[in-house]
């Protein structure tokens, strides 16, 4: 079939992504690599935002191994991209609870929260929010790049993390007021 | 001194001003080595009576909204009773801006990739399959007619995207199953 010619508005409504997407399940590797030129920016620094600068290489690898693993799952209900990032974020709190205890590194955090505003409460090491971010303890990094950042909700991070909205609202307040102090220095 | 609100506000604005940034190294090499090979092309193998219910259903699912959109297009005007042949051949003349070119062979090519593994359907779901491919080009050439006579028509342009939409549906649909199948 030879199709007619599309407008600009038709075009970009059937989504070309989708499609690569589409023709990525059926094994297109092309396809699949369009896909990652696209959005590894995207999930690199979601990862590293989220995992820290050593964990993000290996995690957007990852990331991207499981998204053609389950491609035959997106159905194009919603973005290309959102789904990848769901994704994303699955494969990196996984990973992380693979490794350690929900529990152990919210208590855990209390302490590290206080230590990391407190070693740059000094003028001469303000730093920019990447930085200040990856000083964050883990529990309350997520917790800021996913509602901050991301724009989740506290009822989102929540199902996702294992924990109740309370303890998502309390980790995003300590850790704002990290971030303050760290990126103002006093 | 800044209060509480100013901080929270500069920290909103920090937040904004962050930037994606790319890997210092290309991961995709790495990626590359790990995917593991789809069921190549030709071998698709879908089961009794997976495939005859899954073809009937995609066959009942695009006719109803084939033959649905095939009525609003004939009651809409008089360009809509042209002839499959027609426009079809209207179709193959029809010259494309360069981002709608690629497009068009990128669904080109997916439906190539598709109806290899349709072919290898048993002979009961690739008839149905078949079917609802044929009513839904039979849909896209009176939408593609009705575009060419009315080009600034919104409604043209609207349903000329449905069909297109139902028959990308339908080639994810017959993809998803080679995939599930596999």
């Amino acid at each position: 079939m030879t199709l007619p010619a599309l407008g600009r508005e038709t075009a970009t409504v059937v989504d070309v992504e989708s499609l690569d997407a589409t023709r990525a399940a059926t094994g297109d590797e092309a396809a699949f690599e369009r896909l990652y030129r696209r959005h590894v920016a995207r999930i690199h620094t979601l990862a590293r935002r989220m995992a820290g600068p050593d964990a993000a290489d290996d995690l957007t690898q990852d990331i991207f191994v499981r998204a053609w693993d389950k491609l035959a799952t997106f159905r194009g209900d919603s973005a290309f991209g959102t789904w990848l990032h769901r994704l994303a974020v699955n494969v990196v709190l996984s990973r992380h609870r693979s490794e350690r205890n929900e529990r152990t590194w919210i208590v855990d955090d209390e302490v590290a929260l206080a230590m990391a505003a407190r070693a740059t409460a000094h003028p001469a090491t303000r730093m920019d929010l990447d930085a200040a971010i990856a000083r964050l303890p883990d529990g309350a990094r997520r917790v800021f790049v996913l509602h901050d950042v991301e724009g989740w909700t506290h009822e989102e991070i929540a199902e996702q993390m294992g924990l109740v909205p309370g303890t998502s609202k309390s980790q995003l307040s300590r850790a704002r007021a990290a971030l303050r102090r760290m990126l103002d220095g006093h | 001194m800044d209060t509480e609100q100013d901080l929270d506000r500069s920290l909103a604005e920090a937040v904004r001003r962050l930037r994606d940034t790319q890997p210092a190294d290309d991961l995709w090499p790495a990626i590359a080595q790990q995917l593991t090979p789809r069921r190549p092309r030709g071998t698709l193998l879908i089961r009794w009576p997976t495939a005859l219910a899954a073809g009937l259903l995609i066959a009942v699912a695009t006719s109803a909204s084939t033959a649905i959109l095939l009525h609003r297009a004939r009651s809409a005007d008089s360009v809509a009773t042209t002839t499959g042949a027609a426009t079809e051949s209207a179709l193959v003349t029809a010259s494309f801006a360069p981002g709608d070119a690629a497009l068009a062979h990128a669904i080109d090519d997916l439906e190539q990739a598709v109806r290899g593994s349709v072919d290898h359907l048993d002979p009961d779901a690739r008839a149905s399959v078949n079917q609802s491919l044929a009513l839904l080009d039979s849909a896209i050439a009176q939408a593609a007619s009705r575009q060419s006579a009315a080009p600034g028509d919104p409604g043209a342009a609207r349903y000329l995207t449905s069909t297109l939409r139902k028959k990308l549906q339908l080639l994810r649909t017959v993809s998803q199953l080679s995939q599930q199948q596999s």
